[in-house]
């Protein structure tokens, strides 16, 4: 049994009560457990990505309050693990770090991090924008004029793992002002290089290399040097302006949205490549061939598989509502090696809203609900979807509802998916609150997942293989709609036949004074 | 906790609103650890199980959300949790 040796941290232990009100609003956005080859006392910690928010008045903090600034700010807090002879676990005192240093003028919201497997170091990218602030009088006359001039940027930051100091951290703007959100940070395996996910409609260097501006929102995936923290490009390209970038624009349509969500690396076990990274996301547009025949326009999960050294695409995939009238939301992956060893097959995960459904198979949703889909590059296909769902109900007031986040996803030693979230209905615990939050183990061999306590979730089975998935033509639906229709009139013309001449024969044997008890099956001719 | 071969499911949280955002597997334990939002009138753990305690709320508290850490082992079972935040008019969410 695991220990605690701390409880109930309040944030305000070191906060100097002052006559103005405070609001402080935290906002959790993900967890690493971390086991480092050192030595070092934070050698296996649990890491916690936020934000806190302060709406008015002084600030409490347990980190160190002197480093809080106005506005949104983001932080790392550490909870170190030990582990006991008998090799159960405790927790200890978490500490952590503000990730503001731009001043007081911006509000930064860290959306992802990831941790070296080599050197503990922390990576962080970092959404910041001032535009949240101008809201709050008292911020917007503190911000800065560079601030005000470049109001939106990404922020990368690499942070020593023992001291939590800053190594380095690197600002990058689009150009034309446009906004820019860093979803998703990944270390390759060598710690060598970082692997930056996110969206925007601005232009420059690291969003793609595009030269203009959007008139949709896009994705970029971009490669930086984990030492400095700039932009990485080919050797032997020459000086930096003519040189090619590992940058690259993710984008469907025109006119079309595609915000990318999560991302997932995989290594490879050759020695001079860095693997593969697959970028998962929502787009209202569509990539590549429309192979479901979807309407544009609404949101479907994509996924988008890169080749980490030359930066190209190496295919993708969407799943998405078969009525294209429900939105599909792409929140999170796995990636593992495929069966012939050099393709690769990845998982898509993320959110259903009301009323989609991933193949006729499935029933239409009352409530939201979250899925599992098995993409095959092998054979460049969807081999299964599953819809984890609850049945309709009329007089359900509140409609049931299953949902996640883009963090919600991992893996355990054997491929399975953990699944965590928040749901309205009884899975796992009688009598559950308004909400609760939930953790559910989806085994991907069989595809099972553990049979709720009480209440009614599905998990709808679906094959949306392009391979399997039979789109008939008009002339093929009269075809076997008639096929059909002969079928069935021969097998009931059969069965009547049948029918009147067993009854026929128990007449007769009626008629002889047999029991009329008798089955009608032992007077059958053969 | 629920479960069934190999695959199991677990429900925490309080009877208002409650969410995990983020998990993390733990390969060298096989433990899961999850963060997310509870939203209570007390900090005493016992309310984060995963059966309901019956009047747990205390109608002259506010209510208070904070964020919590939790963690389930290999076996599907909540080993321990534990909240953390302000109890100073806070709120803790993943949204």
């Amino acid at each position: 049994m695991a220990q605690i040796i701390w409880r109930n941290v309040p944030v305000g232990d070191d906060y100097v009560v002052t006559e103005r009100q405070f609001f402080l609003h935290f906002s959790l956005k993900d967890v690493i457990v971390h086991h480092g080859s050192s030595e070092s006392y934070y050698k296996d910690a649990v890491y916690v990505l936020g934000f806190a928010k302060m709406m008015s008045g002084e600030v409490p903090f347990f980190i160190s309050k002197n480093s809080f600034l106005p506005g949104v700010n983001g932080f790392v807090i550490r909870f170190p693990l030990r582990f006991n002879q008998n090799g159960s676990e405790q927790i200890e005192a978490p500490s952590g770090i503000w990730l503001n240093d731009l001043g007081s003028g911006a509000s930064h919201f860290p959306l992802s991090f990831d941790i070296c497997s080599i050197s503990s170091d922390i990576f962080v990218a970092i959404t910041a924008t001032t535009s949240s602030k101008r809201s709050i009088d008292f911020i917007h006359e503190e911000a800065s004029s560079d601030d005000l001039q470049n109001p939106f940027g990404v922020i990368l930051k690499r942070i020593k793992f023992e001291t939590l100091e800053t190594i380095w951290a690197k600002t990058y703007f689009t150009s034309g002002n446009l906004d820019a959100s860093v979803n998703s940070i990944a270390v390759t395996e060598n710690g060598n290089h970082i692997l930056l996910a996110g969206s925007t409609r601005g232009a420059g260097d690291i969003f793609g290399g595009t030269k203009s501006v959007s008139l949709d929102l896009d994705g970029f995936l971009t490669r930086f040097n984990s030492s400095t923290g700039e932009i990485e490009h080919e050797h032997g390209a020459g000086d930096s302006v003519h040189a090619k970038f590992y940058t690259t624009r993710i984008k469907s349509n025109l006119y079309r949205d595609d915000k990318v969500e999560a991302m997932c690396y995989l290594p490879t076990r050759e020695k001079h490549s860095n693997g593969n990274v697959l970028v998962v996301g929502t787009s209202d547009g569509l990539f590549g061939e429309n192979i479901y025949n979807w309407e544009p326009g609404t949101q479907r999960a994509f996924a988008q598989l890169y080749d980490v050294d030359s930066f190209s695409s190496i295919g993708g995939n969407q799943v998405g509502d078969v009525d294209s009238t429900a939105g599909v939301e792409g929140l999170g992956c796995t990636i593992f090696p495929g069966s012939d060893g050099n393709k690769m097959d990845f998982h898509i995960l993320g959110n259903l809203e009301a009323g989609a459904r991933l193949s006729d198979a499935n029933q239409s949703q009352l409530g939201t609900s979250i899925f599992v889909s098995l993409v095959s590059f092998t054979e460049d296909s969807i081999l299964w979807s599953k819809q984890f769902q609850f049945e309709k109900n009329s007089s359900d007031i509140v409609f049931p509802t299953i949902s996640s986040y883009k963090n919600s996803f991992d893996t355990d030693n054997n491929g399975n998916i953990l699944i965590t979230g928040s749901t309205s209905e009884n899975i796992y615990r009688k009598n559950s609150g308004v909400e609760d939050a939930f953790l559910m183990k989806f085994n991907i061999r069989d595809l099972s997942f553990s049979a709720p306590l009480s209440g009614n979730l599905q998990g709808g089975f679906a094959a949306e293989n392009s391979s399997e998935n039979i789109v008939l033509t008009s002339w093929q639906i009269i075809v076997l709609t008639f096929c059909a229709f002969s079928v069935g009139v021969t097998i009931i013309r059969k069965f009547v036949s049948k029918q009147k001449h067993a009854i026929f024969v128990h007449e007769l044997q009626l008629d002889e004074g047999e029991d009329d008890s008798l089955p009608i099956n032992n007077a059958e001719i053969t | 906790m629920s479960s069934g071969g190999n695959v199991w499911g677990v429900q925490l949280g309080s009877s208002f609103t409650d969410a995990a955002v983020a998990v993390s597997y733990d390969e060298v334990t096989g433990n899961t650890f999850i963060v997310g939002s509870t939203f209570s009138t007390t900090t005493d753990s016992t309310y984060f199980s995963e059966e309901y305690v019956e009047n747990y709320n205390d109608p002259n508290k506010e209510p208070i959300e904070r964020c919590f850490i939790a963690v389930v082992n290999k076996d599907g079972k909540t080993v321990w949790r534990n909240v953390f935040g302000s109890n100073h008019m806070a709120k803790c969410t993943g949204r």
